[in-house]
């Protein structure tokens, strides 16, 4: 079994641009990402201007930088918030008894019934914009997907050997979870977060183009598409750039999501 | 037995699709040849011109109602429902003459009793510009083709006010003018699909020359598709912003660029504790440079002011040149307002004008230079309708006023107890010479008032005056006649093929 795992190197690549773009924005920022030269407006690229202007005159590059610090710490936080809130819900439907069971995940199915953009919407209309209510509202859809994926994963390992074990010396129901269930949930978590962080990307774009996540003058990869929007006909180039990064953003994290299932997959079983 | 029915089935078919095709030959306004195809923006809110407060309505039912006079593109009246029409010599009353023949386009004739009554619904509650017609005392129809506005005092306003479109004669007999609309105009609603598109066939009962078969308005939100159409040759008239000039220069179509009558500004609100202070309103303007701002936002296609009046008007005066751009002296001014360690206000942008989010944007980059941090804030149409204009509650906003025949009408804003002072402006002297313009005969010393009314609020400032706009309208190669209007009103009549 050496077949190569091209999701992942791909994946691995893609996201290490993502990052270094991440990280080049706090120590090499051309320009302030408001700052505006209406005079020279859609000027091509050039030695000064690296991806060249914008409507208002503004560097392309460095709002592209600034965009994806809003871009993964909108992602990571909303995916991080979903996963500790879902991975509770999860597993305290799994460990109650049967009726809280019931009521808990009908709740969480009624919520996966919601289209994602659609809740994220609803909640950043009624919390107001920003990136903090940005996170909170495409959180608020993560929940759902990993609350399900903890409670199956529980219900699977209830039956183990070694948790019936545990179980039998006596360990509590917290105990039980914390130390012998989460463990051997890590690397599937992985996998759903990677994939995760990648919908969040978009979605937290599709929020900004929309009006409802970043606000100008700041910059985000949807504004950016959505000021570019007007000018398609004129300047086509200026939605190029937001728009590769944000495909090579989205295609990487999801491909790292599938490159390391096919790793897990490829591991022996438990049993 | 089974072939034999299938075949009666088929005769009857055929028989009945002759019949069909046999009657008198129908022709649908859209399949006509000089039939003008325009985009619009929105889907208008009902074609009852009492009832609605969107210019972008009355740009339509000015094409199916008459006003008893109209306005030609600079602004001079002219006979539209009316031939003639004559003030007495007090200034206390006003008569009309109708033209002969005029008829709704349901045949119905429309005499001065129609006219009479059409205006009692106009000054009647339900109507939303009743109060700007309460200085109509008495309407008399002394015969057939004349009918005379009384007034108790003087009120040189009163004549255009005539001249607006909501001042529109409508058949009040029919009861759903919104979606039923009956008036004595050149064309009569033919079909609409709300969101889609209205189609406007010719009046029969109109008697006057009509230089097309027909108008169809279409409606297109977003203007890149509006000029895709226009390329398709599905359109033949659109109105496009400065930004996308260039997107349709050089390509053969006829283009008209017109100043609008408009005023595009930034209200500060004087009521701000910092704002109220002349010197730091006079350090925005310093700060600001309007040509750039102008060249940025709207590529050059706009006229600088310097005051609260359109350059159409005649008693403009030219006071663009001001506050030339000086961010040092700004940087002074605030200093000495006492705000030399900086000054944080919030900007309300109305979202769906993306050029005053646009100059918003720009506006804030450029205060951010001498020192006051801006807080952009967009929001929504309604939102700025109720808590920034009528709730007065903001610091600072982007936003454009349509154009008035009138001075009084334009400058009543700054009436430190009107209704529509958004700025919370207060001066005595503004006051009292909006007071005294108002009963003053004198053609010379009313412009002189107005003249006066301009320089105080160039030297104040409760805005920062941008510009006044200039529409691009452009048409088709084959497609002439269009025109702009200084009030919201267009004349579809007057638009041809070649």
């Amino acid at each position: 079994m050496k077949k190569k795992n091209f999701s992942l190197i791909l994946g691995v690549f893609f996201v290490a641009i993502i990052i270094f773009l991440f990280l080049l924005s706090f120590v090499y920022l051309p320009y302030s990402e408001d700052q505006m030269d209406t005079k020279n407006r859609f000027s091509p690229p050039s030695s000064s201007h690296l991806l060249g202007t914008d409507q208002f005159g503004r560097d392309i590059f460095s709002r592209i930088l600034v965009s994806t610090r809003s871009a993964l710490a909108v992602s990571t936080s909303s995916v991080l918030m979903g996963t500790v809130f879902g991975l509770l819900l999860g597993a305290l439907a799994a460990l109650s008894p049967h009726f809280i069971e019931s009521i808990l995940m009908r709740f969480v199915d009624a919520m996966m019934a919601f289209p994602g953009i659609l809740s994220a919407m609803v909640l950043s209309a009624v919390l107001g914009k920003g990136v903090m209510n940005a996170s909170i509202a495409i959180a608020f859809f993560m929940v759902p997907v990993f609350a399900r994926l903890s409670y199956s994963m529980i219900l699977e390992s209830k039956k183990k050997e070694y948790i019936k074990a545990a179980k039998s010396y006596g360990a509590s129901t917290p105990r039980l979870f914390i130390f012998h269930m989460l463990p051997e949930m890590f690397t599937r978590l992985i996998t759903q977060l990677s994939s995760s962080i990648g919908a969040a990307i978009l979605t937290e774009s599709s929020l900004s183009f929309l009006g409802l996540g970043i606000q100008p003058p700041g910059a985000s990869l949807g504004l950016m598409l959505s000021e570019a929007k007007g000018y398609i006909l004129i300047q086509p180039y200026q939605a190029l750039w937001p728009g590769v990064i944000l495909s090579i953003a989205v295609l990487g994290f999801s491909l790292l999501g599938d490159g390391i299932n096919e790793i897990i997959k490829g591991e022996p079983d438990y049993e | 037995m089974m072939k034999k029915t299938l075949f009666c089935l088929l005769a009857f078919l055929v028989s009945l699709s002759l019949f069909a095709r046999g009657g008198k030959e129908t022709v649908t306004v859209e399949e006509k040849i000089n039939v003008i195809t325009m985009a619009i923006p929105v889907d208008p809110d009902g074609l009852d011109p009492m009832l609605t407060a969107a210019a972008s309505t009355f740009q339509i039912t000015s094409n199916i109602y008459e006003t008893l006079i109209t306005v030609d593109e600079k602004g001079n009246l002219e006979p539209c429902l009316a031939d003639s029409w004559s003030i007495s010599e007090d200034g206390l009353s006003i008569s009309f003459y109708l033209r002969e023949n005029a008829a709704f386009s349901n045949g119905k004739k429309c005499g001065s009793e129609e006219v009479k009554e059409s205006f009692i619904r106009l000054m009647s509650p339900e109507s939303l510009r009743c109060k700007d017609y309460s200085f109509i005392s008495e309407i008399e129809t002394p015969d057939e083709k004349t009918i005379v506005f009384k007034m108790n005092e003087i009120n040189v306003a009163a004549l255009s006010s005539f001249a607006y479109p909501w001042a529109a004669v409508v058949d009040t007999e029919e009861s759903n003018l919104k979606n039923k609309p009956m008036g004595t105009g050149p064309y009569c609603l033919s079909s609409w699909v709300p969101q889609e598109k209205l189609v406007l066939a010719l009046n029969p009962y109109y008697g006057k020359e009509v230089k097309n078969d027909g108008f169809v308005l279409v409606v297109m939100p977003d203007l890149t598709a509006e000029i895709t159409a226009l390329e398709a040759g599905e359109v033949d008239v659109i109105l496009i912003t400065g930004d996308l000039a260039s997107a349709v220069e050089n390509k053969g179509y006829n283009i008209l660029a017109a100043a609008g009558n408009g005023l595009q500004l930034m209200a500060m609100n004087n009521k701000n504790e910092a704002l109220s202070d002349v010197r730091v309103r006079q350090a925005i303007n310093y700060a600001v440079d309007k040509d750039a701002l102008i060249e940025a936002v709207w590529w050059g296609y706009g006229e600088k002011i310097g005051s609260h009046f359109p350059v159409v008007l005649k008693e403009y005066v030219d006071l663009s040149d001001a506050y030339q751009c000086d961010k040092d002296k700004a940087r002074a001014l605030l200093k000495e307002a006492g705000y030399e360690n900086g000054l944080k206000l919030r900007m309300d942008l109305p979202k769906n004008y993306q050029e005053y989010v646009n100059a918003g944007l720009v506006i804030a980059s450029e205060l951010k230079e001498v020192g006051i941090e801006v807080d952009v804030n967009i929001v929504e149409w309604a939102y700025w309708l109720s808590e920034v204009y009528v709730g007065r509650n903001y610091d600072l906003t982007v936003v454009g006023h349509t154009g008035r025949l009138d001075p009084y009408a334009l400058l009543v804003k700054y009436l430190s107890t009107g209704s529509e002072n958004y700025f919370n402006y207060s001066s005595s002297e503004v006051d009292q010479l909006l007071g005294m313009y108002k009963t003053e005969l004198n053609e010379e010393k009313r412009t002189e008032y107005i003249q006066t009314i301009q320089r105080i609020l160039s030297s104040d400032v409760p805005a920062l005056y941008i510009q006044d706009p200039i529409q691009i309208f452009v048409s088709a190669s084959d497609v002439y006649g269009f025109a702009s209007f200084p009030i919201n009103i267009y004349k579809f009549k007057d638009v041809y093929r070649k």
